[in-house]
């Protein structure tokens, strides 16, 4: 009995979480739609970390020069000690754009590069890129109109995926849609925790006032945003803009991207565990920071019932089958309704659905069609297994921060 | 202009009672689920206690007939498939129900197997048949008792109509099963009594042919 309370607690929590944020999107719903209109377009810099990157980084400085803004940004490519070609890629471009200036340094880490951009931006404005993204020409109209309040310190965009081929690129994808309505509701409850590096705008003033970036963190742009937060600066998300990222293709790369992350996250909730349940910082440390260790401890608990019962029922089907020989007769309605289990099945069934109906709000909120992006079976496979996957690489990378194990960018 | 956004707080309220209405209609879906169940294993009781019926009538109006064994065979064999498909069901309900007791559709099965028992030992003893009858005590939660249950269910598959299976949970509250353990001297599960003989702990399948001879 104890593990069907279990059960039920854990899916009316994990409900209580989703219905909370749909309300938020219904009753927003129109703010969620607005464009702020720039009242002044401040001077503008770009920054673009490169490492190895000669076969992304023309598209993404080509979607930089076909950046419309008012005034000429100055974009600086800061290459963190590439062994490729991104160098002499940059400087070709460069040739015919004397606004991109290439910055070069010994391999030092993101932050570094970053810091090392930042001390030759002259803008107001600093705009920081991967450079495997690319943006919409119109991308700085929202995000500029975002700075019209003094106290926010950042601007962020929504990031899409470019054209997902595969399965595991497709089922990112379905990731990365929920992830951008998120964001967006984030921005009207104050809860963003993450400045992306595909594309974030920065205060430059902001950037100065907190000291850049930390050059020893695994995610600087996670670090770079509660920073902001926990000195009073707010960060804001474009109801509009868009940046595109490339996806880890393979489960490998995944495997290494969100192990980075995922320590990241845990570390930086370690180095701001002020904010937690600190009323000062509202929902972002009451609600968003808790809640991003809860939430993962909550999905390995029902993970680890669900390898618990499947290995009982494993055991129970095998003996079955080698004592008592298999049965290929379909029971009839009444003997199959007999049968189920509906203190398990209701909660299980009640968590697809409203997963299934939070992937469609976020498709329909972010003008992306199911089958066009995701795939139906991509949507099926992400509902059914992603989120195990990824809880099960959280908790992977929870074990390695626990034992201080080796980092890797 | 761009419209303030709406303040969260009242959300957490709201999402509150969506939840409560979500997990009520759950619950109300289980309910009605339970009460389902109950009514379809009580009216395929009933059925198989009217089939009984109709079996002694029969029995009864047959008495002196030449054909007598033969028939009875027929019903017999019907009325085992009965038992045997009524044992599939409670225990595929198992302990699954939450808001209704089954326990008393266990106790009116397992006076039904044990009318239905009695009624296989007169056939056996009248028709001079060599029919073998299983009486299996086991417990719920116990893996010998569920290993047990399959060795009897592929001894069943593989003798038909020539072994009858009736299973009681051990120690179950019922005066007319508690005879039968007392009598037996059934203390512990799984315990199997073949053809009247006491069998005590896992007896497996190469035994049961065994004695079953």
């Amino acid at each position: 009995m104890l593990e069907v309370v279990l059960v039920w607690i854990i899916t009316a929590f994990t409900l209580y979480v989703g219905v909370f944020w749909l309300i938020v999107a219904f009753e927003n719903r129109a703010v969620l739609r607005a464009q702020q209109k720039p009242v002044r377009w401040p001077s503008l810099s770009v920054i673009v970390p490169a490492y190895n990157e000669e076969k992304t980084i023309s598209s993404c400085l080509k979607s930089l020069i076909s950046l419309k803004y008012p005034k000429k940004p100055q974009i600086i490519v800061v290459d963190d000690g590439s062994v490729d070609g991104t160098a002499r890629e940059v400087l070709r471009i460069a040739a015919a754009h004397k606004n991109i200036t290439l910055i070069s340094q010994p391999n030092r880490g993101k932050g570094a590069a970053l810091n090392a951009g930042l001390r030759h931006a002259k803008g107001e404005l600093v705009a920081v890129m991967d450079a495997d993204s690319t943006i919409e020409p119109g991308i700085m109209d929202s995000l500029v109109g975002c700075f019209s309040e003094p106290r926010v310190g950042a601007a962020i965009a929504a990031v899409m995926t470019a054209k997902p081929a595969r399965l595991l690129t497709r089922m990112q994808t379905a990731e990365y849609i929920i992830s951008c309505l998120y964001r967006r509701l984030g921005s009207l409850t104050g809860t963003l925790y993450v400045t992306p590096g595909a594309f974030s705008v920065f205060r430059r003033a902001a950037l100065r006032d907190v000291g850049g970036f930390d050059e020893r963190n695994l995610t600087e742009d996670m670090e770079i945003a509660l920073r902001l937060q926990s000195k009073g600066w707010r960060i804001k998300n474009s109801m509009v803009a868009t940046a595109y990222t490339q996806l880890p293709e393979t489960p490998r790369d995944l495997y290494r991207q969100r192990i980075r992350w995922y320590r990241g996250l845990l570390e930086n909730t370690w180095k701001y565990r002020r904010m937690l349940f600190n009323p000062r910082h509202g929902l972002l440390g009451m609600w968003q920071l808790p809640m991003n260790i809860i939430f993962p401890f909550i999905s390995l608990t029902v993970i680890a019932m669900f390898v618990v019962f499947g290995a009982v029922w494993a055991y129970q089907t095998a003996l079955e089958l080698s004592i008592a020989g298999a049965s290929l007769t379909l029971p009839s309605l009444e003997r199959a309704l007999l049968g189920l289990d509906w203190r398990f099945a209701l909660p299980w069934a009640m968590t697809f659905t409203f997963g299934l109906a939070i992937l469609a709000f976020s498709c329909h909120e972010m003008r992306e069609r199911v089958s066009k992006s995701i795939g139906r079976f991509g949507a099926l496979a992400f509902l059914l297994t992603y989120y195990t996957i990824i809880n099960v690489i959280w908790f992977i990378a929870f074990f390695k921060t626990l034992a201080r194990s080796g980092r890797k960018w | 202009m761009v419209e303030k956004p709406k303040a969260a707080r009242s959300a957490f309220v709201k999402a509150a009672a969506a939840i409560a209405i979500i997990f009520g209609a759950g619950l109300a879906l289980g309910a009605m689920l339970d009460s389902f169940r109950i009514s379809f294993l009580n009216e395929e009781l009933i059925t198989a206690n009217i089939e009984t019926e109709s079996f002694l009538t029969s029995q009864a109006y047959l008495a002196g007939h030449e054909d007598y064994c033969a028939l009875m065979h027929n019903y017999l064999a019907a009325l085992s498939r009965r038992v045997e498909q009524l044992g599939e069901d409670l225990s595929s309900l198992g302990s699954k129900m939450v808001f209704m007791n089954s326990t008393f559709l266990d106790r009116r099965y397992f006076l039904y197997e044990i009318r239905l028992w009695l009624i296989v030992e007169s056939y056996k003893e009248r028709c001079n048949k060599s029919v073998n009858t299983i009486l299996f005590f086991y417990s719920d939660g116990d893996d010998a008792s569920f290993t047990q249950g399959l060795v009897l269910t592929s001894i069943k598959q593989k003798y038909q109509d020539n072994v009858m299976i009736f299973s009681f949970k051990h120690g179950f509250d019922e005066p007319a099963l508690r005879l039968i353990e007392e009598d037996y001297g059934i203390a512990s599960s799984p315990s199997l009594v073949i053809n009247g003989k006491l069998y005590s702990g896992f007896v497996s399948k190469g035994n049961l042919e065994k004695i079953m001879g």
